[in-house]
């Protein structure tokens, strides 16, 4: 308990700093911060907006936002939470200009980028079976509606609780729970639709 | 609604792990118990491993890289602008000085002290017109030439 506690306020005094060394212009505190998190920045903006290409592009705007606003980042919120409800505003306004109609539409089923996926494995056989599943439900995913892959992006990828997913999405706690409900039922209808029910091969 | 029925909504969400200590008990108190919603729970509880097991997009090399540099452009480029935005605040305040400047020089030189206090309203409207375009016009050049300065600083990098 009071080591959970120690390192809670630890990670808030980081948080602290870093933001400090930033709004100071300090060119390796921005260096550190980027490496940091670009991948799961990176991640999340893939999941969500599905186009490596925009992500990367919403990944650098991210960042030019956030040196911009540093001044206005309130430093009693987590740097990260903060960080991510930038990208995740950012990827909204993009997808609202590409496709007007709504967040909530499917996306067309998207091609599964494979190299990209891909990860060393010791067992051939294991690895083209994991890779099979995995890709069967990476192609789920990605049929899924934005919104939907975002809150599972955040929860199962990021690791993070309902609270902290509710502060980047910027709506209510019941809000995200319901989108995380809907979200996995949406997943389990495309599997089992694939592999019959359970999801089962 | 019953309590097989209300636990059967919270399964996805038990097996995601967000729900509260007492709801997650009551949940698998219910599977505990309940064929039906224990291999429901146990179905998404598979979903959910391989939604933890996706394997991981990694960001393209150079990425960061590209961000960081793009940033220090940014900044460089708001840096020029302020110091566009001094220069010509430097460039007017100049301009009027060399109006007021002139004048006063011109008048002294040509009637004498006492000249430079005299009022003359056409005179001095004349005056201030001329300056005024001269001032602008020397403000114009410095500008003129700093922005070609600019350019070619920005064609070397």
């Amino acid at each position: 308990m009071i080591l959970a506690a120690l390192m809670n306020s630890e990670s808030a005094l980081s948080a602290v700093d870093e933001a400090t060394k930033l709004r100071r212009g300090d060119p390796d505190a921005l260096a550190a911060a980027i490496t940091r998190y670009q991948h799961r920045l990176y991640r999340y903006l893939l999941r969500f907006v599905g186009d490596p290409a925009t992500a990367e592009d919403l990944f650098q705007q991210t960042w030019l936002h956030v040196m911009e606003s540093l001044r206005r980042y309130d430093a009693r919120r987590s740097f990260e939470a903060w960080l991510f409800s930038v990208a995740h505003n950012l990827a909204v306004d993009h997808l609202r200009k590409a496709r007007p109609q709504s967040l909530e539409d499917v996306m067309p089923s998207g091609r599964l980028r494979g190299d990209e996926f891909a990860e060393p494995h010791p067992d051939a056989l294991e690895q083209v079976l994991e890779w099979e599943r995995a890709g069967a439900v990476a192609v789920a995913l990605l049929e899924l509606p934005a919104i939907h892959r975002e809150v599972l992006t955040l929860r199962f990828e990021e690791d993070l609780k309902l609270e902290q997913m509710a502060e980047i999405v910027q709506v209510p706690l019941s809000t995200v729970k319901s989108r995380l409900q809907r979200a996995l039922e949406g997943l389990r209808k495309r599997l089992d639709s694939r592999f019959g029910q359970g999801g089962n091969q | 609604m019953s309590e097989h029925e209300s636990i059967r909504e919270l399964l996805s969400l038990a097996a995601a792990g967000v729900l509260a200590p007492e709801e997650q008990r009551r949940v698998e108190q219910h599977a505990g118990v309940c064929d039906a919603c224990r291999r429901q729970l146990e179905m998404w509880q598979r979903y959910s491993r391989e939604l933890v097991r996706l394997p991981a997009p990694v960001a393209p090399k150079h990425l960061a890289e590209r961000t960081r540099a793009r940033i220090l452009h940014e900044r460089a480029a708001v840096a020029d602008r302020r110091w566009d935005d001094i220069v010509l605040a430097v460039l007017v305040l100049f301009g009027w000085t060399v109006t007021l400047v002139t004048w006063i020089v011109f008048r002294l030189f040509t009637g004498g002290l006492l000249s430079v206090v005299q009022v003359g309203f056409v005179r001095i409207l004349m005056w201030s017109g001329a300056s005024t375009v001269f001032a602008w016009l020397t403000a114009a050049v410095a500008a003129v030439m700093l922005g070609i300065e600019r350019r070619a600083t920005r064609r070397l990098i």
